[in-house]
């Protein structure tokens, strides 16, 4: 019974991968996408790993949809003069893939059936990780330096995109941040009111729960940074100071790198906790990095800044 | 098979069609797409295989698969906004051979 909804998860998967690449019109396949990435959701719940499944609704949820149809609407008004592929490449190019299926598969049949990985000795340290959720201790304690890279690649993403404001002129039609839409339209006016109270609620619910349960800072995160889209299209007077926004979005990747010479210099290991601490520390960090990865995200939906007034 | 082996092959078909996607669509928001789901692949191969019975899951390639998907997002709004930015400096939405300046 299960392998049958896995089955229809699976096909349903390629099934809808296969609409989304392959739409005539740009608006469907962006739709079918978002789609896409909520029956990925599903496939994480099946395959056991609900902090997975979080995030990644999350952020198909939030910050992808609206980075994308914002991308889509700016997109529209060109026509994009289109040279035919050569017919080589379009005869080609789906057997290679074919034969990539094949290789892949067989490679597949071939792998040990028992899996070597480093989860027994992740259960058998959790004690001492100061939480309970495994996902957590690896992303915090035992893995704690690729989160620090990670949150710093969100940040550089923010700031990769800053970087693309033109010196020179006013921006033109597609670049510049989105844009609030009508203030007064009945329906979002009575849903943003109730749902961002909500959202918050929920943000931090994930955000402690991730110590013994399935969330953490980024699944809150990208919450808050979906609901602080929806609110920046409904016209929410958000803090239109960007200074801000940024402070909030380096504050966690600067606090976890001090944390890190603070424990170095203690006598511990960078990025070791002192024994009784881990709990304290890792709450405290993921309660700045759940902030940050929502500023992050939501400079990242904002897209290219307007041009500073001289 | 199991359906841990199932999802696995569903990730490695996922990443072949949207690799010829990336190759034959020449809109570079459907290229983003495709970028997208391929990664989309290769994270259900990672879990698909780490999966061991009825073991508890191991968390680590969990955490690295959560790693890819923040990675993912910045990347994909990165992408927008260059394509953005491009589409504005060239007037097209497609790249040309000759790197497509105006």
């Amino acid at each position: 019974m299960m392998l049958l909804i896995d089955g229809a998860v699976a096909v349903g998967l390629v099934w809808m991968a296969l609409r989304a690449l392959n739409a005539r019109r740009l608006t469907e396949a962006v739709i079918v996408f978002i789609g896409f990435t909520g029956v990925m959701a599903l496939a994480w719940v099946r395959l056991r790993a609900p902090d997975l499944a979080l995030a990644e609704a999350a952020v198909g949820a939030g910050v992808l949809v609206v980075v994308l149809l914002d991308g889509l609407g700016r997109l529209a008004h060109l026509l994009g003069g289109r040279t035919p592929l050569r017919a080589a490449a379009v005869v080609l190019l789906p057997l290679l893939s074919l034969a990539l299926v094949a290789v892949l598969l067989r490679a597949l049949g071939d792998l040990p059936s028992a899996a070597t990985g480093l989860g027994p000795r992740v259960f058998a340290a959790l004690e001492q990780s100061g939480v309970e959720n495994p996902v957590t201790a690896v992303l915090l304690n035992f893995r704690g330096f690729d989160t620090l890279l990670e949150v710093f690649v969100l940040l550089g993403a923010a700031v990769a995109v800053a970087l693309l404001r033109p010196l020179d002129r006013a921006l033109p039609r597609g670049a510049g941040p989105i844009t609030a839409g009508p203030p007064q339209t009945p329906m979002a006016d009575w849903y943003r009111r109730r749902l961002l109270p909500v959202a918050l609620l929920v943000a931090v619910y994930l955000l402690w729960a991730g110590g013994s349960a399935p969330g953490g800072a980024f699944q809150a995160g990208s919450l808050l940074a979906g609901v602080l889209a929806l609110g920046l299209l409904t016209g929410t007077p958000l803090a239109g100071r960007p200074a801000a926004a940024w402070a909030a979005a380096a504050i966690g990747p600067v606090a976890f790198v001090l944390a890190a010479l603070l424990f170095a210099v203690g006598g511990h290991g960078v990025l070791q906790y002192p024994p009784g601490w881990a709990k304290a520390a890792i709450l405290g960090l993921e309660s700045l990095l759940t902030v940050s990865i929502a500023a992050a995200l939501t400079l990242l939906v904002i897209g290219i800044p307007r041009r500073r007034r001289p | 098979m199991t359906s841990a082996l199932l999802y696995a092959g569903a990730g490695v078909v996922l990443f072949a069609v949207a690799l010829l996607a990336l190759f034959l669509r020449r809109h570079l928001l459907r290229k983003l797409m495709a970028a997208n789901i391929a990664g989309s692949g290769v994270f259900l191969f990672l879990l698909g295989t780490a999966a061991d019975g009825d073991a508890p899951p191991d968390p680590v390639p969990q955490a690295m698969v959560l790693t890819g998907i923040v990675v993912t997002v910045s990347v994909t709004a990165y992408g927008v906004a260059l394509l953005r930015r491009f589409a504005d400096e060239t007037g097209r939405d497609t790249l040309t051979e000759d790197g497509g300046g105006p």
